[in-house]
């Protein structure tokens, strides 16, 4: 009994939608069966995430008809999705932070507004899914005290709480780690195996054909092509999404570093937002064309430490030099005076200010401006801001565009151009590829590799083994805030690297 | 000695009386801000509206004979006023400050010209007998606390009993859940399929009643007429007691007590006739007010979207 001989489950028919000029989606059709996964593929900005938001109510098409279990329906508002057996886990989580597990679930159930709030009947019916679907989390604590994992197992829960057999999950993987990428499959799994549906949108190849029954391919806000994943190859659906061959997006020349010493820092030691003391006398060594790629187990140091590296973050004790010269920690402006650029892991709200337009972000991290007697002059900003968004390929509709309705891949561009037009002596990348798709983490990484072929010294601070692989000249791994070893990443093993994040000294 | 004679039972006696009866129209708009703040929307243009309700009130009573039709339609002004507010905070997005700001004045201005229109330039406005005490049967007969507490009005009563089903609707009812995760974060909200717009309305709505009942509780249950401003700056100080009641019903009841204890206070220290001009005892309840947030005022935690507007589609 194969998924297509039955009738679907939901069935889009020439959805539309525009934002202003922009069509976010044409004429998609689509058909989700149930006990099936369909992975929805797409680079960023394709319409992915637009799309499941009208599924879910949020967005209202322009045009087209959503056909639930072959009879019409509309879908005004989330609430009427979920009366209708659709639930979303959405990029960035819905759940809020000062209440536990049960009371973000609770919001969610068909119970009237005025009746009392029965935790005890909740938290029952929430124990026994758990079992049934193998979730482990902690129902009490408020959830901004867990992990990020954690959060999603708590969205996941919430769906199945609603009883809703068509579930969304709008990349799911981005924030896990492989271990944890797996439980959610097997998870995944056990929901397919109760009959419902699941669409899965990811940019990661690998896992979206280990996990998916089909594969839809979204380009520019159109479905260009659909296929089953037993029959589908990764270089096809590359080319299909971006139309450039895989062969061209993963391989970097490397050129050997020189020997001058660039950035040194010794002894760093920090603390964290919590007051706690996260970084254990860090030192480390940068040469001029050299990328050093810093690997580690989340929270073991790196964000402190490309803090510090970066001025944004006081060192308690330590010694930080650029090419010689002792660097003040005492305010970040002396950093990037001395030609420190840095890339924060945080594009949204680090990086950049979402509210402001892309020339006013153009300004931050900069000493100097176009202008007279202190006045900017506004019009060689733009130019100068809009040239660079040319020459990196940011998509927007303009400098005018407020940066927070930029996509991430988009958004990376514009800070990247922002740090390398001033012709950095060392850059600091944290996490610059997260969640980026395949085109764009090429472009993010090329352009870097560019950096040190200029002759800067880089740190990039990854999750991504493939990529710190790929691109760097040097691995430092890093284990509770402290350096355990250092690789040549042609000398070594993915697997070796793994063994010294968890602590195993080299 | 005259500081003797001035706490002794008798007087602390009609002192804090006098500081309940002061603290009804506290109590209700704070009450009423508590549950507005919760769902996202703070209630600044709170004094303008208790005006209106303190206004309505007076005149309806006065025309019918009726002082609970008059506190109906102090309810009704106090809720009609707040809609202006709603839906240009809410519904069109724009600055709550300013909104409430602007909406004070207006009804300041509004109210003397309504007061003037009808009652004329004469200050001596036709009073009406207010609400009467209503001593609690066994409870007003124990001793100092009796007297105190349970030989009010029935208003005073009223207030309580609100503040405490409100406390109630907050904590134990998912109504209360679901208004504060509004507050919190609307996305997330607006995703568990509440509609943020309905919710932070209807809020608001609730909190301008309870602002119109104050209002009505000032002109029926003390003073008996209406006078210019005769809010004087109440709004403001239920904003205070809001933020130290941490947005619970429940202490603001406790707090509105002491501002009302201190403000009885601050008139009979009037009386006593000191070397101090009189501005400065009308003055000391606000003093009080500014001193008490600064030295309790920390380590609040506000609901995160407080006064920050919702936009249904945005990105």
């Amino acid at each position: 009994m194969t998924a297509a001989e039955k009738a679907p489950l939901l069935k889009l028919e020439g959805i539309t939608k525009t934002f202003g000029p922009m069509m976010a989606n044409d004429r998609i059709n689509l058909a989700l069966y149930g006990g099936e996964v369909l992975a929805l593929l797409g680079e960023n900005g394709a319409g992915k995430s637009t799309l499941m938001n009208i599924i879910y109510g949020i967005y209202h098409p322009d045009a087209g008809r959503i056909l639930l279990r072959g009879k019409e329906v509309r879908i005004s508002s989330p609430r009427d999705a979920l009366h209708l057996g659709i639930g979303m886990v959405h990029q960035h989580f819905m759940l809020i932070g000062r209440y536990n597990a049960v009371e973000n679930i609770c919001l969610i159930d068909r119970s009237r507004a005025f009746s009392y709030f029965d935790k005890k009947k909740v938290r029952a019916s929430l124990e026994a899914l758990k079992e049934q679907y193998g979730i482990e989390v902690d129902l009490n604590c408020p959830v901004e005290q867990l992990g990020i994992s954690m959060q999603q197992k708590i969205e996941i829960l919430k769906l199945l709480y609603t009883g809703a057999d068509i579930l969304i999950l709008d990349e799911p993987t981005a924030v896990l780690l492989p271990q944890e990428c797996e439980a959610l499959f097997s998870i995944i799994r056990n929901m397919t195996g109760q009959g419902k549906g699941v669409i899965f949108i990811s940019h990661k190849l690998d896992e979206v054909l280990s996990i998916s029954d089909r594969v839809d391919v979204l380009s520019h806000g159109r479905v260009c092509g659909h296929m089953k994943t037993a029959e589908a190859d990764k270089n096809q659906i590359v080319h299909m999404m971006s139309g450039e061959n895989l062969q061209d997006l993963a391989s970097f020349e490397k050129k050997s570093p020189s020997r001058e010493v660039v950035f040194a820092c010794e002894g760093v030691e920090a603390y964290d937002d919590r007051r706690a003391k996260t970084l254990e006398g860090v030192s480390l060594k940068v040469h001029k064309g050299e990328i050093v790629g810093i690997a580690g187990v989340e929270g073991n140091g790196q964000n402190e430490l490309a803090e510090v590296l970066s001025g944004v973050r006081k060192a308690h004790a330590g010694k930080l030099t650029i090419q010689g010269t002792e660097l003040s920690t005492k305010n970040p402006e002396s950093f990037i005076r001395q030609g420190i650029g840095y890339i924060p892991a945080d594009r949204n709200t680090v990086g950049t200010v979402p509210d402001f337009p892309l020339y006013e972000n153009w300004l931050l991290r900069k000493l100097h401006f176009p202008g007279k007697y202190g006045l900017i002059d506004q019009k060689a900003l733009q130019r100068e801001a809009g040239r660079a968004m040319e020459e990196f390929d940011v998509r927007a509709t303009g400098f005018w565009a407020r940066s927070a309705n930029l996509s991430g891949g988009n958004l990376q561009k514009f800070i990247l151009a922002r740090e390398l037009r001033k012709n950095p002596r060392l850059l600091i990348c944290s996490y610059p590829t997260r969640g980026l798709d395949v085109k764009a983490s090429y472009f993010v990484r090329s352009q870097i590799v560019a950096a040190k072929e200029q002759g800067a010294g880089v740190i990039l601070f990854s999750g991504d083994l493939e990529e710190l692989f790929s691109i760097s000249d040097r691995i430092v791994v890093l284990n509770h805030g402290q350096v355990v070893g250092e690789k040549l990443p042609e000398e070594s093993s993915q697997e070796e690297i793994i063994l010294m994040m968890m602590g195993e000294k080299a | 000695m005259e500081g003797a004679t001035l706490f002794n039972t008798v007087f602390l006696t009609a002192l804090f009386s006098s500081g309940v009866r002061q603290s009804v129209p506290l109590i209700f708009g704070s009450v009423g801000d508590c549950v507005s703040e919760k769902s996202g929307v703070m209630g600044i243009s709170l004094e303008g509206e208790m005006l209106f309700g303190a206004f309505f009130s007076y005149f309806f009573a006065l025309q019918s004979g009726s002082l609970w039709f008059g506190v109906l339609m102090g309810a009704a002004a106090g809720m009609v006023s707040s809609m202006l507010v709603a839906a240009w905070s809410v519904w069109l997005r724009q600055d709550q400050s300013i909104i409430g700001i602007m909406f004070n004045i207006f009804a300041a201005g509004f109210t003397n010209f309504l007061n003037r229109m009808i009652f004329g330039t004469s200050n001596a406005n036709i009073s009406i007998e207010t609400f009467q005490p209503i001593p609690l049967p066994l409870l007003s007969k124990i001793p100092v606390v009796g007297e105190i507490f349970f030989h009010q009005n029935i208003l005073t009563y009223l207030a309580v009993l609100l503040a405490v089903l409100t406390f109630l609707v907050m904590r134990k009812m998912k109504l209360g859940l679901q208004i504060a995760a509004v507050g919190e974060n609307p996305k997330a909200a607006q995703a568990c399929g509440i509609s943020v717009y309905r919710y932070r309305i209807l809020c608001y709505l609730f909190c301008g009643c309870m602002a119109g009942i104050a209002g009505a509780s000032l002109t029926l249950g003390t003073v008996g007429t209406f006078t210019e401003a005769i809010s004087a700056g109440r709004g403001f100080i239920c904003l205070a007691i809001v933020i130290l009641a941490r947005w619970n019903p429940l202490i603001a009841v406790a707090a509105g007590f002491g501002f009302g204890s201190i403000q009885a206070l601050q008139i009979r220290l009037q009386v006593q006739g000191s070397a101090l001009p009189y501005q400065f005892f009308v003055a000391l309840p606000y003093l009080i007010t500014v001193l008490v947030l600064v030295l309790a005022g920390h380590n609040i935690r506000a609901p995160r979207e407080l006064g920050v507007p919702f936009e249904r589609e945005s990105r």
